[in-house]
């Protein structure tokens, strides 16, 4: 039985993966070879250095820096984003009334404008939250004069021009953008879930808060746990916004300086370390895989199945 | 944003720009193996143009085809390329069978690096912006053509005179290389502090020309209830070369020349210090715009021009940055950096001489007789007065802008460029584009110094550290002057 | 939309769900409690709801405006309304040009990135062969690669290829960046299908080819829409790989996509190209996000429906 078995394993496997080797892998492994050069990029010379740029990155005060800063982003992006996203998601369908009703009072118009930022590109979310930010009649401060805080007594010198909250400006911004995707994903799974186990639940006594975590998040769990790695692996990256807002990191004395901006800023601004570069961009590799490893270790557990 | 190698704005636009460059340098380098050198030449010639045609004059000096189109790419960043299109009408009167092809971009780099690469470049290179080729390379690789024929043609349209004759000393120095000329950098740009005159004439304030008279103006506006200071505050690069042009005018020539060459201690050297300690002044003051570290460029040139501070350093391009937002009657009114003290070795009127907007013709150009053509009509007095008409920055052809006083803002460049030729130069510091770490790291530090956490011991000594690390560090090229 | 999700039994196919004309819901009792229970809730979402608006209103605003009041009255509104920046941000941004040029390509990339990522997991999922574990964590690992390491490498491979500067090379790219993640889902909801109507298939001599394209297929719809919704999100905004592969051909870049005339218009503000230039960029914003989110409102169940697809199981 089964004939043809090997050719149409080779037919349906064979493009996909010459596309992924040829346009994906091959850039990646010529990537990690750079990482063993000296190459500036402006030259044709380059030596190999064996693992010279490894031991060069491994003293490097300014790149643990970088990396510490993506740790916090780590750890509170994702954890802001679901729990924002799951909130909206469930107060908008069925587990957020209690299981008696669709979802709470506007859920149809709240669904559509909470995806609005999703569409705006993120060098003009950034731009957005400059202006949003600035210490020249900017809306926040705007807002907070209105009652009757001063922005720059609680931040000095501004959201943007200061160290220890340049960051988590900049997080705001990020996760302004990318709430409503995910809320979007949850809502469509929170509607796969049957009804009855709502109404079961109700009628059991469960809270909406108890129907939440005894109900809803178990079902969901395969959605978390994608959009665990997804948001990681953005909170890993985060280039776009740290561009404009912290000029590549360099902005608030380095404040929002990351593992991105930086190995950009060694490759083309800081002469051209082209070699030096890639070594980061190998590690960055590092810490992604070992990342997407634990959440998934992490995250593991007995499915549902309804 | 116009001069970047004095204040490098990187954004994510340029990594991709530069990233498209490296890629195509790769490829032609034979990079990881791959064997892909096209163009033929060993490229270490340099193209010395040869006549095209018979009819060499006074009219056409260097023989230019008449039917020949001519190829021009404009970086279209602070000054626009307007100018660029008047210049290429004066061609196209001259040389009414030409065509002349236009291309306006910021990524100078993206677009002509492939054409370069493959011999095809075009014959007129505006190099300039975030984006720009590496001049340096350009040369040693025989790419550019030397502009000695240009430079004893006659010029345009001032009888008598070479093309040489018209320009300000010096102003082709920052692409001479060995002593030959290889490309033309056209806008007169002087950096310095910007303030309104008329606020100053009303409340009877005078521009301060020591730092002395600059803390006492600063008690004077801040009894009005005006700041004396902001800067472009997410770029602290404006406040460092205000720096660097104090440090010069202060300890002369050599102190910044130390500096340049890593020598050790440079950054300890008494007038750094000195002018460390006056900028700690404006921040212990409380002389700085509150909440000018978390302002881009643009925000803190418009909070100047809604008069919210009253003296802001730039270049001359800001006028062309914010020409929308000026008030009707704002005085816009540029000066040189004050003087330290008594002391100061270089008088008040001293500037560095940074012109920006270089103009290449390609060696490997279809019309090389054109490009040389189309420099030597940018030089004449019409095309010059057009730009400066156009973009309010003088050009580097001398005395033809006199006529243009009506401008206020040529008006106040031009006295202080007249006084500034009176006395001797200042050098242009050379670290920050030896150097980017180095210089990362100074303007972070003078950011800090001025707004938060460092005081001027503490700014010299991080700075300092900086540089020993990029002395010792062997994946950095070393360069001397 | 009166349809309401309908009760169906816990092991009902998915697909029924929520279309069937449903009977009237449990009414609402208003009493304290609830009006109580909900308004914190509702408080909650007019905040986050106001956060989103009113940027989006400024945005709107200051695309009316000068730049000269936006920045001295960032919050004000305008003198006059400068409706002229539409036109300008459509002729400078020349969007109608890159906004065929953005649905040729993300049209053509989701479709393709749909046959070759169904086809590789599909077999993958179900078929054993040697190499078969290996191929899979192959594609996932390139969900983890960080893009600066490939960039330049890439710029390479496309120019060695013609595919420099060009939609198609655009479009083979994205399907080739967009396998991954892809792959992973995909296999994940292949394994998730019933194997019996593939042996069934299989007793009733169809051949390979035929089970998957007349049954699998077919039955992998919910998924596939799924990744496809994904998928054109992220082609659509992506911004990184047109700007290293898609440098502009010609004075009119008549090769640039939406992104990349945004990332122009907001790159133009820079400098001051006009006494409107911010507003010209905010113009184009406008111009550019009309489109797609009048398509999200339209398909927003189809949307929500698509995401779901079970396949996360």
């Amino acid at each position: 039985m089964r004939k043809g078995r090997v050719p149409f394993i080779i037919t349906f496997l064979a493009p996909p993966l010459l596309l992924y080797v040829v346009f994906v892998l091959s850039p990646f492994v010529q990537g990690i070879q750079i990482s063993f050069t000296n190459w500036t990029g402006f030259t044709p010379n380059f030596d190999y250095v064996g693992f010279q740029n490894y031991t060069a990155l491994i003293g490097d005060s300014a790149w643990w820096h970088a990396v510490t800063n993506n740790l916090k982003l780590l750890i509170v992006i994702p954890i802001v984003t679901l729990a924002l996203a799951l909130a909206f998601a469930t107060l908008l369908t069925r587990g957020g009334t209690g299981g008696t009703q669709h979802g709470l009072a506007g859920q149809r118009l709240y669904r559509v404008v909470y995806f609005f930022p999703q569409v705006i590109p993120v060098v003009i979310v950034a731009i957005m939250f400059q202006f949003i930010y600035s210490t020249q009649s900017g809306l926040l401060q705007q807002t907070l004069d209105f009652i009757g805080i001063d922005l720059l007594e609680l931040i000095p010198n501004g959201p943007l021009g200061n160290r220890d909250f340049i960051l988590w400006a900049i997080v705001i911004a990020a996760v302004w953008s990318t709430v409503g995707f995910y809320m979007v994903l949850f809502i469509a799974g929170m509607q796969q879930i049957p009804r009855e186990f709502f109404e079961a639940a109700a009628i059991d006594g469960a809270g909406r808060v108890r129907m939440f975590f005894h109900l809803t998040l178990p079902l969901l769990w395969g959605h978390v746990q994608v959009s665990l790695v997804h948001i990681g692996v953005g909170a890993l990256d985060m280039f776009a916004l740290m561009s404009v807002m912290a000029r590549n990191g360099v902005s608030a004395d380095y404040g929002g300086d990351v593992m991105a901006t930086q190995l950009y800023r060694t490759a083309f601004a800081l002469n051209s370390q082209f070699g030096y570069a890639s070594a980061m961009a190998t590690m960055l590799l590092g810490f992604s895989v070992l990342l997407a490893v634990l959440t998934f270790r992490i995250t593991r557990r007995e499915r549902l199945e309804y | 944003m116009t001069n970047r190698r004095a204040y490098p704005g990187f954004d994510r636009r340029e990594f991709l720009r530069r990233a498209g460059f490296l890629a195509t340098a790769a490829s032609a380098t034979s990079l990881l193996g791959a064997c892909a050198t096209s163009g033929g030449g060993d490229g270490s010639t340099t193209a010395t143009p040869k006549p095209t045609s018979s009819n060499v004059d006074a009219r056409n000096p260097f023989g230019v085809d008449p039917k020949a189109a001519l190829d021009v790419v404009i970086f279209k960043g602070g000054f626009s390329d307007e100018y660029a299109k008047y210049h290429e009408s004066m061609y196209q009167k001259r040389y009414p069978d030409a065509t002349v092809k236009h291309l306006g971009t910021q990524e100078i780099t993206a677009q002509l690096q492939p054409r370069f690469v493959n011999g095809t470049p075009p014959d007129v290179v505006d190099n300039s912006g975030a984006q720009d080729m590496d001049t340096a390379t350009l040369v040693t690789q025989g790419q550019l053509s030397e502009l000695s024929q240009l430079l004893s043609a006659p010029a345009w349209d001032i009888s008598g005179k070479t093309v040489q004759d018209t320009l300000a000393p010096g102003s082709l120095d920052p692409l001479t290389f060995d002593g030959k000329v290889y490309g033309i950098p056209y806008a007169f740009n002087i950096n310095g502090l910007w303030h309104d005159q008329k606020l100053f004439t009303d409340n009877g304030w005078e521009v301060p020309k020591t730092w002395d008279a600059m803390m006492a103006l600063g008690e004077k506006t801040k009894a009005k209830g005006l700041p004396l200071w902001t800067y472009q505050g997410q770029y602290p690069g404006y406040m460092l070369t205000v720096f660097n042009a104090m440090v010069q005018k202060h300890g002369g020539k050599d102190v910044i020349k130390n500096i340049d060459n890593l020598e050790d201690g440079a950054w300890q050297q008494d007038s750094v210090r000195a002018v460390a300690e006056a900028f700690f002044e404006l921040k212990s003051k409380g002389y700085i715009l509150p909440g000018t570290a978390s302002l881009s460029h643009t925000q803190s040139q418009a909070a100047w021009l809604q008069r919210k501070a009253a003296i802001i350093p730039c270049g001359s391009w800001l006028k062309s940055e914010m020409k929308s937002q000026v008030p009707a009657d704002f005085q816009m009114s540029i000066t040189p950096s004050p003087s330290l003290d008594a002391n100061d070795k270089f008088p008040f009127e001293a500037i560095p001489n940074t012109p920006t907007e270089s103009f290449l013709v390609p060696s490997k150009a279809k019309n090389v007789a054109g490009g040389l053509e189309y420099l030597r009509l940018m030089l004449s007095k019409e095309g010059a007065q057009k730009f400066a008409e156009l973009t309010f920055t003088l050009t580097i052809v001398q005395g033809v802008h006199d006529e243009q006083e009506h401008d206020p803002v040529l008006k106040s460049s031009l006295a202080t460029l007249t006084a500034a030729q009176k006395v001797e130069r200042l050098d242009a510091a050379t670290y920050g584009t030896w150097y980017r770490p180095l210089v990362e790291e100074a303007e972070a530090a003078i950011g800090v110094l001025l707004t938060s956490s460092l005081d001027a011991k503490g700014f010299v000594e991080r700075v300092q550290k900086k540089a020993d690390a990029v002395k010792k560090d062997p994946k950095i090229k070393k360069f001397t002057r | 939309m009166t349809t309401l999700p309908t009760p169906t039994s816990p092991a009902a196919g998915s697909a029924e769900r929520g279309h069937s004309p449903a009977p009237a819901p449990p009414p609402a009792r208003f009493t304290g409690a609830r009006i109580l229970s909900d308004g914190i809730p509702q408080v909650f979402l007019i905040a986050w709801g106001l956060l989103v608006v009113l940027p989006m209103l400024w945005v709107l605003i200051s695309s009316l405006k000068t730049n000269r009041e936006i920045f001295t009255s960032p919050f004000g509104l305008p003198e006059t309304w400068e409706f002229g920046t539409y036109v300008d941000a459509w002729q400078t941004a020349n969007i109608g040009r890159f906004f065929f040029n953005t649905v040729v390509v993300v049209v053509c990339g989701v479709l393709l990135t749909l046959l070759f990522s169904s086809m590789a997991a599909y077999v993958l999922a179900r078929y054993e062969f040697p190499g078969n574990r290996f191929i899979y964590y192959l594609f996932l690992a390139g969900m983890m690669f960080p893009l600066f390491l490939a960039i330049v490498p890439l710029v390479k491979v496309t120019q060695n290829l013609g595919l420099y500067q060009n939609l198609v090379g655009l479009i083979i790219v994205y399907v080739a960046f967009s396998l991954p993640f892809s792959v992973f889902f995909l296999t994940a909801f292949f394994q998730s299908l019933p194997k019996e109507l593939a042996e069934a298939a299989f007793i009733d001599g169809a051949g390979h080819f035929r089970t998957f394209f007349q049954i699998m297929l077919p039955l992998a719809r919910p998924g596939l829409i799924s990744i496809g919704v994904f998928n054109f999100l992220g082609q659509w905004n992506q911004y990184m790989l047109p700007l290293v592969l898609n440098t502009p051909k010609d004075d009119e870049r008549s090769n640039f996509l939406l992104t990349q005339g945004l990332a122009d218009l907001a790159l133009r503000t820079r400098y001051e190209s006009s006494a409107t230039s911010v507003a010209e960029m905010f113009a184009g914003l406008v111009i550019a996000m009309i489109p797609v989110l009048a398509v999200y409102i339209v398909f927003q169940r189809r949307v929500e429906e698509g995401l779901t697809a079970g396949a996360l199981k």
